[in-house]
């Protein structure tokens, strides 16, 4: 949607790997795979990314006026920072939680699911907050116009990513509901 | 930061959720919260027995000598299983003793609270409803070696069986309204006083209490005079945590009942628990639950640990209202029709996700605190 790949199609015509390069058992791929998502889910670098982020919108909303005072005074506008800023934390508390885990080799699927479902959620909301608080400049992509380098026109397009790849939100709720919460499959 | 409770954390928690469990069930807490007094002296008596009054009380004033951790272990507890009456304001009532307090005045209070003898609360918020120390207009005037206090307090829990109450009152003009504050323990016997209970949506007899002329000895005065507010700002920090303990207890236990509920409920030939869309609501809310867990783990190990933590705290009580009445909405809706009824359990968490929403400061309070700490200016 903005311009930059990220991902790719590869196709395999007769690979030959040696058997050496197995990983696992044979046949037992699939558990190799869910602890693999579940390590990608933890999403402390997605997580740190937006404490830097906000940061970066504060000191935005300090140095910027709109009706004649900066935009940190408007009463919105810090309310909504305030509540971003405590989503964050608590995404942040989780995410830690789940490298504790994973650092004593426990791994809660349901812990890594709900981590993944809000931390992504939240992004996309902190894109729609940032672009919403930039007025007419949040649609700027980077140029001179653009305040904080079009930072925030990009994480608009990017926020989608992180709610579909390494499992859709809602796949993440049937995991947490089917595999954590023992709730019946509907057949 | 330990993100694992002690072996005696563990235990604490354990006998605390069997003994509510067997003293006082749901059918209690409804009577109770319907009663006039709205606790149970029997039940007081017993909870002292376990030394939960005292549980933060140093040992040499008779309490426990356990952590504000601990406290909260605990609390999680009182949540879950709710139990109405004056435990959570006696104890937070120790603090500004425990802070400021004169050697006698610890003397004289704190081994009797410990052992169930006083309830005590505190007297903070008045008629423009906000723990803004702009709020404070009560009046405390020197009468000789004592002092007469006036005004009016609102939303003093449990104030109309208390023996005691903290009262924050104002003993001079100050340059700001956080100057000038002054911290009174006043005997709510005292001549003066008039208390009335306000109905309120969880039942929790949140009082009116009315000075009208009332003296207070001067030996009563805590703390430094004129300087109280920093000792009220630091005991909202400690009661916006210790509520927070509450609603992450109380989230566990409306999401396992709908949980549960959501398995047995057969409708259109299957539990309704497999319907997708139910599912999802139910990965919200327990994602909810458990967002809101480790953010208050975190404010209360570093209070605990006397860690400066005023953002940590706002955030976890900002994030918590809401957390708690959202879990408790979908709670009830997942419950269908029986949700709404008063004797089942699931409403008895959304009444008390409202009343936790403003106890020791809203949402909204505690966004502009949290908002000063990310540096808006």
């Amino acid at each position: 949607m903005n311009g930059e790949t990220i991902y790719n199609e590869v196709y395999f015509d007769d690979v030959r790997v040696p058997a050496k390069n197995i990983v696992g058992q044979e046949n037992e791929g699939w558990a190799v795979v869910n602890t693999l998502a579940g390590f990608e889910r933890s999403n402390i670098d997605q997580i740190m990314g937006m404490v830097r982020g906000l940061e970066t919108l504060v000191a935005y909303c300090n140095e910027t006026k709109r009706n004649g005072q900066p935009l940190a005074k408007d009463f919105v506008i810090r309310n909504r920072l305030a509540q971003t800023a405590c989503d964050i934390e608590a995404a942040r508390s989780l995410a830690y939680r789940v490298a504790d885990l994973q650092n004593r080799n426990e791994m809660s699927l349901m812990d890594a699911s709900a981590l993944k479902v809000f931390a992504s959620d939240l992004g996309e909301r902190l894109a729609f907050l940032a672009t919403d608080i930039l007025g007419p400049y949040g649609q700027v992509k980077f140029s001179r116009w653009a305040p904080m380098n079009g930072q925030w026109e990009s994480l608009y397009h990017e926020c989608f990513v992180f709610t579909i790849s390494m499992g859709t939100n809602e796949i993440q709720k049937n995991i947490i509901a089917w595999y954590g919460l023992g709730l019946p499959r509907m057949k | 930061m330990d993100l694992i409770f002690s072996e005696a954390q563990e235990i604490l928690r354990k006998m605390a959720r069997d003994f509510l469990a067997t003293e006082c069930p749901k059918t209690l807490v409804r009577e109770l919260q319907d009663s006039e007094k709205g606790y149970s002296p029997e039940l007081w008596k017993k909870m002292a027995e376990l030394g939960w009054m005292g549980l933060v009380i140093p040992e040499e004033y008779e309490g426990m000598g356990y952590t504000f951790q601990d406290l909260t272990v605990l609390l999680e507890e009182t949540g879950r299983n709710i139990l109405p009456g004056p435990l959570v304001c006696t104890v937070m009532s120790t603090f500004p003793i425990l802070d400021v307090g004169t050697e006698e005045q610890k003397k004289e209070f704190l081994p009797k609270i410990a052992a169930g003898e006083l309830i005590l609360t505190t007297a903070l918020i008045e008629a423009a409803g906000t723990f803004d120390a702009s709020g404070i207009a009560a009046k405390a005037t020197p009468k000789g070696d004592d002092f007469t206090i006036n005004g009016t307090k609102l939303f003093v829990e449990m104030a109309h069986v208390a023996d005691y109450c903290i009262c924050a009152a104002r003993t001079k003009d100050g340059a700001s309204p956080e100057e000038g504050i002054s911290l009174f323990i006043v005997d709510t016997k005292a001549p003066g006083i008039h208390c009335d209970v306000i109905p309120t949506i969880a039942m929790d007899k949140l009082c009116e209490l009315r000075f009208e002329n009332v003296t207070v000895p001067k030996k009563n005065t805590l703390g430094e005079l004129h300087k109280g507010w920093p000792v009220v700002e630091k005991l909202l920090e400690k009661g916006a945590i210790a509520k927070c303990a509450e609603s992450i207890g109380g989230m566990q236990a409306a999401v396992e009942m709908t949980i549960a509920y959501s398995k047995e409920r057969v409708q259109y030939g299957r539990p309704i628990g497999a319907f997708q869309a139910l599912q999802h609501m139910m990965a919200d809310i327990w994602s909810s639950m458990e967002t809101s867990r480790y953010l208050v783990y975190e404010a209360a190990w570093m209070e605990s640990e006397g860690l400066p933590c005023t953002k940590e705290v706002s955030m976890a009580k900002a994030y918590v209202n809401e957390a708690y009445k959202y879990v408790t909405k979908w709670a009830i809706r997942l419950h269908g029709g029986i949700g709404t009824s008063r004797d089942h359990d699931i409403p008895l968490y959304y009444l008390q996700a409202k009343a936790a929403d403003t106890a020791f400061g809203g949402t909204d309070f505690h966004r502009e605190l949290v908002a000063q700490q990310i540096g808006l200016i």
